[in-house]
This record gives C-alpha cells, sequence and structure tokens, in this order.
C-alpha cells in the first residue's frame, strides 16, 4: 500500500473515531435533561417552520418537536441565568402547538422549556402545559386592536422588565422611576 | 393586485405576555434593544446553532426548515458557489461516482465531514489552513475532469 493512501486511510479512521465519540457525548449531554417520558421518542423537527392561514394567519418555528405514541412534543429552548419559566414561553409553545396543530399532525397539551445556563452545558427542563386554539387566537384578536388603538394596553407585570427595557424614556406610565 | 397576508409570529404573540406597552412603542419609535439585550440575543443564537448542529448530528434525518449548514469541507472553507467547490462537486461525479471505491469514498465523506465543517466554521485558522491544503487538490480535480472532457470530445 503506498505511503499517501495509508495515511488518507488513518485520516479517516480516526476522523470516523472522532465522528463517533462526538454523538457518544452528544447523546450522553442529552440524557441529562431528555425527561422520561421523551426517553424512546424520535426527533421529528428541528427548527421546522409551520404557516396557516385560520384561525388567523400565524408563523411559527419549532425549536424541536419529538414523536411518542403517536404524538409530538414541543421543546423549547431558552438561555437564562434563572431557570424560571415565563407566561411568554407558555405563550410561544402554545402558538406552535396551534401551528403544527392545523397540519394534522397530533400535538400534546405537554410541552417543555429547556433552559441553558449561559456559557455552560448546564441544562433544566421545565414541563408546561400549553394554552388552547382558542386562548391564542383571543391573544392574537387583542394584539390587533392593540396595534388599531381600539384597547388601551396593559403595563408589564414585574418593574424588573421596565428596569430593563430600551423604550423606559418613552413609557408613558413605568412601574419604576426614569 | 392580491394583497400580501400578514403573518403574525409566535414570537410576537409571546410578546404579549411580556409587556403590551412595549408591543405598540416599538411600532411607534421602532426595533430598539439595550446592550444587555442584545448580548443575550447573541447568545440565545448562539445556543440555538449549536443546538439545531446537536440535533442533526445525533438525528440526521430530523425535518426542518433551515439549509442543513456546512455539511460538506470545501464549502465551509470556500464558500458554496466558490469555483474550487464546483471543481471538487464535478471530480465527485465524473471520476469517483463512476467506481465502487470511489462510491464508498462519498458515502464516508458526508457522514465524517459534517463535524469537521462545523469545526472549521467555528476555528478560522484552521479553515485557512485546510484551505491552503484544498486549493491544489481542487486544481488537480479541475485539471484532471478537464483533461477527461477533451479526451471525450
Amino acid at each position: 500500500m503506498p505511503d499517501w493512501l495509508a495515511i488518507l486511510v488513518l485520516i479517516l479512521l480516526a476522523a470516523l473515531a472522532l465522528q463517533i465519540l462526538r454523538r457518544a457525548r452528544l447523546r450522553r449531554q442529552e440524557k441529562t435533561w431528555l425527561p422520561p417520558e421523551l426517553a424512546g421518542a424520535t426527533l421529528a423537527y428541528a427548527e421546522q417552520e409551520f404557516r396557516i392561514e385560520q384561525p388567523f394567519p400565524l408563523v411559527a418555528r419549532v425549536d424541536r418537536g419529538y414523536l411518542a405514541g403517536g404524538m409530538i412534543y414541543l421543546l423549547e429552548l431558552k438561555t437564562r441565568r434563572a431557570p424560571r419559566v415565563y407566561p411568554s414561553d407558555i405563550i410561544e409553545l402554545s402558538a406552535q402547538k396551534l401551528a403544527l396543530g392545523a397540519s394534522g399532525q397530533r400535538v400534546s397539551d405537554t410541552g417543555y422549556v429547556l433552559i441553558q445556563e449561559p456559557g455552560t452545558r448546564r441544562f433544566q427542563i421545565t414541563r408546561v402545559r400549553l394554552m388552547d386554539a382558542q386562548r391564542i387566537a383571543a391573544l392574537a384578536r387583542r394584539r390587533k386592536a392593540l396595534l388599531f388603538g381600539d384597547t388601551p394596553p396593559e403595563a408589564a407585570r414585574h418593574a424588573g422588565l421596565c428596569r430593563k427595557c430600551a423604550y423606559l424614556a418613552e413609557c408613558p406610565s413605568p412601574r419604576v422611576g426614569r | 393586485m392580491p394583497r400580501r397576508r400578514s403573518y403574525v409570529t409566535a414570537t410576537q404573540l409571546a410578546q404579549m405576555g411580556v409587556c403590551e406597552r412595549r408591543i405598540l412603542l416599538e411600532r411607534q419609535y421602532g426595533k430598539r434593544s439595550t446592550a444587555e439585550q442584545r448580548s443575550a440575543t447573541n447568545r440565545g443564537d448562539a445556543a440555538h446553532d449549536s443546538f439545531f448542529a446537536h440535533a442533526q448530528a445525533l438525528h440526521p434525518r430530523v425535518q426542518t426548515s433551515l439549509p442543513r449548514r456546512g455539511c460538506f469541507i470545501a464549502t465551509a472553507v470556500f464558500g458554496p458557489d466558490a469555483p474550487e467547490c464546483a471543481a471538487l462537486r464535478r471530480f465527485r461525479d465524473r471520476v469517483l461516482r463512476r467506481h465502487r471505491l470511489g462510491l464508498g469514498f462519498i458515502a464516508l465523506y458526508y457522514r465524517l465531514s459534517p463535524p469537521v465543517a462545523t469545526a472549521l466554521a467555528r476555528h478560522p485558522a484552521l479553515a485557512a489552513v485546510v484551505r491552503a491544503a484544498l486549493v491544489p487538490l481542487a486544481r488537480g480535480a479541475a485539471w484532471l475532469t478537464a483533461r477527461m472532457g477533451t479526451r471525450r470530445a
């Protein structure tokens, strides 16, 4: 066997070994946060976009959708220092459920918010109950009414949100002093 | 002329759970963010990229709307429309695909190249070394396929 061919074979074998090791490391890492009920699930969607026209024109991109028992379980990734789930996470996942459900796929009422601590490989997963289609449609109608000036907007629930807001100077009545 | 449909995104709807006033302020003054928010967005984007790369590595057949980025080493170092990529693609189709050994090499290369391409995208210095090494290979491939074409003509 010529030397160059032996070197090429060695490089390919080394790359193959690296690939196997990487996959094993990723699988181990995934096992640390994947909930037991999704342990045997198939990953059906990753960064998949869904578009619907009814009950209102909506576009949603699913971070991950796992298929288990003929049902899709949605998972949303967030990077946060505190492993806290916010109402906006539930709304986002529920809108994804509405968009994906319209394609004829059965989607579970249970979703997951996976929180990654920034700059680390530490994850924490939280199971959440998703909102139904009527509530999401009502939210979309309210948003439209807000934008048309038909209804007054509500302020942020927490002062902390105002403190970090880029529109603090222009906000008519923030919860914190400027 | 038909009116274009205006879609609301799941992310825009999610803002309703943060602050409704902000939605109106954003419309009035344009999209704005603090340095802290921009930094958080960048961190989030990087985490999503990595999360997606992991999904592809573990589940290659997963359905996605995103292009399967960085699948090939030459694409990662030269860019998808570079002449070197075109030369290597021609070499793959006209030379390698005609032989059983070549087909085996292509299959192996397709399995191994995505993590290498991802690593090259992260390390520009390494990408420069690989680019330098691939240039003569691409030129050789171009010369060989051109010669084959002349012979056939």
